[in-house]
Order: C-alpha cells, then sequence, then structure tokens
C-alpha cells in the first residue's frame, strides 16, 4: 500500500440522504475556504453528490446511520477524491457502465428521469477505481482541473 | 422545501426558493409542484435560487415536465452555473427552452404574462 498525505478535506459521517445535502453544504465551504475555483468546486459536488447518495440509496439500502468515508486531497492535476463505505458490493463487482441515456425533445413521454448519476460521474471524473477490501467498498477518482471539469 | 406559484395569466411561474433541488427534495418537490399547477396553464419554472441540481432533482423536474402532458409548455429560467452544467451534460437543454432570467421568460410568454 502506498504511503498517501493526510487528506485536505475528511469526513467520516452517518450515511443519510439528509446528510449527504448537509455534508456537501460543509465541503463546498471547505473548498472555498482552501481557494479551489468555483467550477472545479462545482463539477466535485456534482460528483459527490452522485456517489454519495449511490451509497446511501444502493450500499446501504436507505437504512441510515451506517460509516461514509470522504477524502479529498488537493493536488497539481485536480482534486482526488475517495469514498469508502461498509455497505453491499457493486452488483457484479464492478462499476455501472455508465452511458448517458437517450435525449429525444420529440418524444416527451420517453425522457428519461433516471440514470444519469454513473453517466454523470464517468463524464467528469479521471482514473476512476472501485475495490472491495475486507467488507468496504472504496471508489476513487480524480476530478482534473483542465478539460471538462 | 419553499415552492411558490404566481398566477401570470397565460403562464404560471413555479419559484424554488431552496438552494438544493437533490435526492432529499425531489419526491416532495413533485408532488408540490403537480398541486401547484393543476390549473392548466403553461409554466416557467424559476430556478434562480438554486445553487446546486443533483441528478435525481434533474429527474423530478422530467417527472413534473412529462406529467404536464403533451398539450402544455414548460421553460426553465436563471440557470445557476451549477444547474446549467447538469443540464448540458445531460442535454436536457435541448428538451426546455432556459432563459436567463425570470423577466426573460415572462417576456418571450407575450404581453399578458409580462404585465
Amino acid at each position: 500500500m502506498s504511503v498517501q498525505s493526510p487528506p485536505d478535506i475528511h469526513h467520516d459521517v452517518p450515511a443519510g440522504i439528509g446528510q449527504v445535502r448537509r455534508l456537501l453544504d460543509v465541503v463546498r465551504a471547505e473548498m472555498h475556504d482552501h481557494g479551489v475555483a468555483s467550477a472545479l468546486s462545482d463539477t466535485t459536488q456534482i460528483i459527490l453528490a452522485e456517489v454519495l447518495n449511490n451509497v446511501v440509496e444502493h450500499a446501504y439500502g436507505f437504512v441510515p446511520g451506517h460509516p461514509m468515508v470522504l477524502s479529498l486531497r488537493f493536488g497539481l492535476d485536480g482534486i482526488a477524491c475517495e469514498i469508502r463505505d461498509e455497505g453491499k458490493p457493486m452488483p457484479w463487482g464492478g462499476l455501472p457502465a455508465g452511458i448517458m441515456p437517450m435525449v429525444d425533445r420529440e418524444k416527451p413521454e420517453e425522457l428519461p428521469e433516471g440514470g444519469f448519476g454513473w453517466a454523470l460521474v464517468r463524464d467528469l471524473t479521471c482514473d476512476l477505481r472501485y475495490s472491495r477490501e475486507q467488507g468496504c467498498n472504496r471508489l476513487t477518482f480524480v476530478v482534473p482541473r483542465i478539460g471538462r471539469a | 422545501m419553499n415552492l411558490t406559484f404566481t398566477d401570470h395569466g397565460t403562464v404560471g411561474v413555479v419559484h424554488i426558493a431552496d438552494p438544493r433541488l437533490d435526492a432529499s427534495i425531489a419526491i416532495q418537490f413533485k408532488e408540490v409542484f403537480r398541486t401547484l399547477t393543476a390549473g392548466g396553464a403553461d409554466v416557467i419554472l424559476d430556478l434562480s435560487a438554486v445553487e446546486f441540481l443533483d441528478s435525481s432533482g434533474l429527474g423530478a423536474i422530467v417527472a413534473v415536465y412529462k406529467a404536464l402532458g403533451s398539450e402544455r409548455h414548460m421553460v426553465l429560467a436563471g440557470l445557476q452555473p451549477p444547474v446549467e452544467k447538469v443540464m448540458t451534460l445531460t442535454r436536457m437543454n435541448s428538451v426546455f427552452p432556459i432563459f436567463p432570467t425570470l423577466a426573460a421568460a415572462l417576456l418571450a410568454a407575450g404581453p399578458t404574462a409580462a404585465e
């Protein structure tokens, strides 16, 4: 295991939908205090919202109170993020494909109401990795400073 | 969650005062929106106070739009940068007409609405 610097932002909170909302508010303020540009901060919040809600909804099946650990490290190339939980593993043991759902304005009755989450995460991150270690889910990625961020 | 409805005749304005339209309020948003817009006019959804939209919030916007039915129109107004980013990435900006401000959306809706 490689030696890592201590995270610039770290939270260990009980999982829950309301908790995600509050945590993102706190993380946004912390990124601002660290001088993170607003575009990079916005992108990071969009991604964190999806992966943290995924932990609450799928890893823990909406049962609140289980651990949810978030670490952010600011680097030259972007923000390295790590999210850990002790919930169920990803179905099939890997990350969903995350294909952006088709949108056809001519067929409003068929517009997708979901399926955007992993597509957004895949679009906006680099080095997206998932592992299952000793009963824990570990998701890591970098939100890049350049490109689509 | 704080949703308000203002009747402008040919169009109704739904204003959401919550800074985050996210998974924690998506269901409530859908229910209240449907009640407020039961009248039958076209709808301007004023998002100028919304600083953040996640995919659940986006899904809720799509759901209420679909529930309006094919005879009614819905436009969006006042998107802040993070909200616009989600709209663009998911290509939902191709579905909804988007106006920079509520005033611009009302102007586009016609003289009766802008009064």
